[in-house]
């Protein structure tokens, strides 16, 4: 049989390094494509927007606590539903009806 | 006369030798990656059976379904899936590049430190400190060390490769090269995105970013193992060349360009550029090319002998896988569609079909190939043509009744009921109902069969096998006196006369 003169010790020695290279690159390759494509900077225009969720967060947060005003700091307090109910009716979580989405994807 | 004689003794020492050097790390991939499936299959059943059965092994958190479904689906690919597929590589790229394997201990090595953190990891998750993503669910160090792992063993294919003898590369070759380096681009991409780029804080990214993983790891590595098996099987059991080599070749370039694309249409309608959606969903159409370039030339080749195919265990398993390939392409395309998207995308049909690509196209072409290494390697033949044509139907029977029953009339039923605005989403969950104990019926199948299977390749790799020079067939060749694999003890026969 013919000799082979493709496999030498430098050859697969060469490979080995050219390989773990090759798959450090795909690691390095991940790392270059994130910092190019995602920024961690926010722009101004979502900081504006951000201050107008901000407000009615605040004004969510203080109508819940409003309603929250019987609890007492460490005590459980459990509530008949019929007690809830006119709240629930009041905050319109019980007369939904649910939405179209027969074209969710046809866009 | 006497040149060509000795040039065939050298050959066949030559191929001898490969398989003794690979003896150890391939039947330990393949043995483990066996005993794996049949494990990845009982969670399955579990997981299944809650969804019909919710008070099955209720009393025990550790069959949550909330964990038995991830580790299920854990370890089909890292337990089977990529060991099978490591096996193939190994084995495949050293008898087509003629050299012998020279680092067999630290393959072997790797080996069990994969199947260590495969384990470690499976144990997590069912103890409840999984990720929760699908395909990444191990905890994140767990998949590093694989990650690391994987360079232990995947390198030797690449030296291989490199110092291989003879100038002609197989198209075999070129689907193992390619799997040999995506696999490791497909996990360290998955894995910075999903873990150390976007973290706790976007699940939507992560959704996105693993659905990409999910279908790069499924076109970018195991359909390039499974194809490269398919091309070298064929050829080798029906002594034919590949019907065409530049159909081969474009079908390589095909997957190579398009396979990457796809992924992202699981995503259609989320808040993510729609164009990415779109364009997923464009290439999940276009990925029936290289798979119909597949199926053409194995069936082309093998068309002037089509007894083989009923004689032959290995190319029975092959053809069944290459039909398996068609299928799940089809099937991706159909509901890669964005008119059918709409009752996919959210339905069962998504999970149906990563089974019907895994188990029904890759899984049949491993085995084909695995039927064919093994008495290769440990010098012995298969034990029992029952017990080989058994798995296969069973098998059979249990995938078709998976992509047929579950993922096709079950995904469009559960999907068409999800989009019904009126009915409550219990009624989904109702409708699911018989195709949930179909799936069942369908994993029971499969665990006969790779019971069976696993009791099997046990057997061989204790080298319990018959010693013989006739390959075990699955049919007689019509002479009443002789078994379907030649007659007992002739090797015993032949070594007495010398």
């Amino acid at each position: 049989m013919e000799n082979n003169l493709r496999d030498t010790p430098l050859r697969r020695f060469n490979t080995f390094w050219w390989g773990l290279g090759l798959f450090v690159a795909f690691g390095l390759a991940v790392l270059i494509l994130k910092n190019l494509i995602q920024t961690d900077e926010v722009s101004t225009a979502d900081i504006e927007r951000g201050k107008a969720r901000l407000i009615k967060l605040e004004q969510v947060q203080r109508e819940q606590a409003a309603l929250l005003e019987y609890k007492k700091d460490g005590e459980s307090v459990q509530l008949p539903p019929k007690a809830l109910f006119p709240i629930a009716s009041e905050i319109k979580l019980l007369n939904t009806t649910p939405a179209d989405s027969g074209v969710a994807h046809g866009k | 006369m006497s040149t060509t004689n000795s040039s065939i003794i050298e050959d066949t020492q030559l191929r001898a030798n490969i398989d003794r050097s690979l003896r150890h790390p391939v039947m330990f991939f393949f043995a483990s990656g066996a005993a794996w499936l049949a494990v990845s299959l009982l969670l399955g059943i579990i997981a299944s059976a809650k969804t019909h059965s919710p008070d099955f092994l209720s009393c025990i958190p550790f069959f949550n379904v909330g964990r038995t479904m991830p580790a299920h689906m854990s370890t089909l690919i890292y337990g089977w899936g990529a060991q099978a597929a490591f096996g193939v590589i190994l084995w495949l790229m050293s008898r087509l590049s003629r050299q012998e394997c020279k680092q067999a201990g630290i393959i072997l090595a790797a080996g069990h430190v994969w199947n260590l953190f495969v384990a470690i990891g499976t144990v997590c998750v069912l103890n409840g400190a999984g990720t929760g993503i699908m395909w990444m669910a191990f905890p994140k160090s767990i998949m590093i060390v694989l990650c690391l792992t994987y360079f232990l063993i995947g390198i030797w294919a690449l030296i291989a490769f490199r110092v291989r003898r003879g100038g002609h590369i197989y198209i075999s070759q070129w689907y193992l090269l390619a799997a040999v380096l995506w696999f490791p681009w497909v996990l360290l991409s998955g894995l910075a995105f999903t873990h150390f780029y976007l973290g706790d804080g976007h699940p939507l990214m992560i959704t996105a970013s693993t659905a990409w993983f999910r279908s790069a790891l499924m076109f970018l590595f195991f359909t390039p193992v499974a194809a490269a098996s398919a091309y070298y099987i064929t050829p080798k059991v029906t002594g034919r060349p590949v019907y065409s080599y530049n159909l081969a070749i474009f079908g390589f370039w095909a997957l190579a360009v398009v396979g990457p694309w796809a992924g992202m249409q699981r995503m259609m309608g989320a808040a993510i550029p729609s164009f990415l959606t779109f364009l997923s969903a464009g290439a999940m159409i276009l990925l029936t090319i290289p798979a119909i370039a597949l199926i053409i030339n194995i069936l082309k080749t093998v068309s002037a002998s089509k007894e083989t195919i009923a004689h032959s265990p290995s190319l029975r398993f092959t053809i069944a896988g290459a039909v398996g390939m068609i299928m799940f392409t089809a099937m991706g395309a159909f509901f890669a569609y964005p008119d059918a998207l709409k009752y996919t995308q959210f339905s069962t049909a998504q999970y149906g079909l990563e089974l019907t690509g895994i188990l029904g196209f890759f899984s049949m072409c491993m085995f084909g190939a695995i039927y064919f290494i093994v008495p290769r390697i440990t010098n012995r033949e298969w034990i029992s043509a029952t017990m080989i044509t058994q798995h296969f139907w069973l098998f059979i029977y249990g995938i078709s009744f998976i992509a047929i029953f579950y993922t096709l009339l079950g995904g469009f039923m559960h999907g068409y009921t999800l989009e019904q605005v009126a009915e409550p989403v219990e009624a989904a969950v109702g409708r699911l109902f018989p195709y949930a104990i179909g799936l069942t019926t369908g994993f029971v199948f499969i665990l006969l069969a790779v019971f069976m299977f696993c009791c099997h390749l046990l057997l061989m790799w204790l080298r319990l096998g018959r010693r013989s020079n006739h390959p075990t067939l699955l049919a007689g060749h019509g002479d009443v006196h002789t078994s379907p694999h030649g007659p007992e003890g002739d090797l015993e026969k032949l070594e007495a006369a010398k």
